[in-house]
């Protein structure tokens, strides 16, 4: 028996999502992410070197590296920008929050599959690192 | 006792995929074990590999191979 499953961690869009998602007047210039989670967005900020962070519900303003950011909801997912930057500034930022996105998303799924296999009783047999990504393989007696 | 294996890769960009490899034709244990692994994530989509249409030929194989057995008396 083989099968394979592909996953996403909660708190990211699937691609119908992020195709849905708009620039609106409530952010313009906003170009779309693929967080859904507001508090994911935040760390991934945070990690960003992001500073004075102002957050309500569903917004994210403050300092980053590029300039002044606004992030905002506009359906299921985050948009965001560099504030009266060009695109390419806004895009540029996006690139890097999105490899941080990835990275933390990968640190976490990586501890969380470590201790749900021990307590379900599963044994780790390996765990490689390669080409950015990790590989664990675990075993159950049956 | 048989031993079930799964391995589980997780991206750069933070995708999973996970690959259950088991004796028997056991997909929904199979997939209950990797939901029971990941409960952080959803599955957006699953197939079966080219291992387990393997396994099933040869099971039929077998299977036939029996039954031809039985039929001549051997």
């Amino acid at each position: 028996m083989s099968l394979e499953v592909l996953l996403i961690p909660i708190g990211l869009a699937a691609y119908a999502a992020i195709r849905e998602a708009r620039s609106t007047d409530k952010c313009e210039n906003c170009k779309t992410t693929r967080i859904m989670d507001q508090q994911l967005l935040q760390e991934a900020l945070l990690e960003m070197g992001a500073t004075h962070l102002k957050i309500t519900e569903g917004r994210i303003t403050g300092n980053s590296p590029y300039g002044k950011i606004t992030f905002q909801r506009v359906g299921q997912v985050f948009m965001g920008r560099v504030d009266r930057a060009d695109d390419a500034v806004t895009m540029n930022m996006l690139s890097t929050l999105d490899t941080g996105v990835g990275a933390l998303l990968q640190r976490r799924t990586v501890a969380s599959l470590r201790a749900r296999a021990a307590e379900m009783g599963m044994i780790l047999v390996t765990e490689t690192a390669a080409n950015g990504e990790i590989q664990l393989v675990f075993e159950q007696a049956t | 006792m048989q031993t079930k294996k799964i391995t589980v890769t997780v991206s750069a960009t933070g995708a999973i995929t996970a690959e259950a490899n088991g004796p028997g034709p056991a997909c929904m244990d199979d997939l209950a074990a990797i939901r029971a692994l990941l409960p952080d994530a959803e599955i957006i989509d699953s197939k079966l590999t080219p291992a387990y249409f393997q396994t099933t030929i040869q099971e039929g194989v077998i299977h036939q191979s029996l039954e031809h057995e039985t039929d001549n008396g051997t």
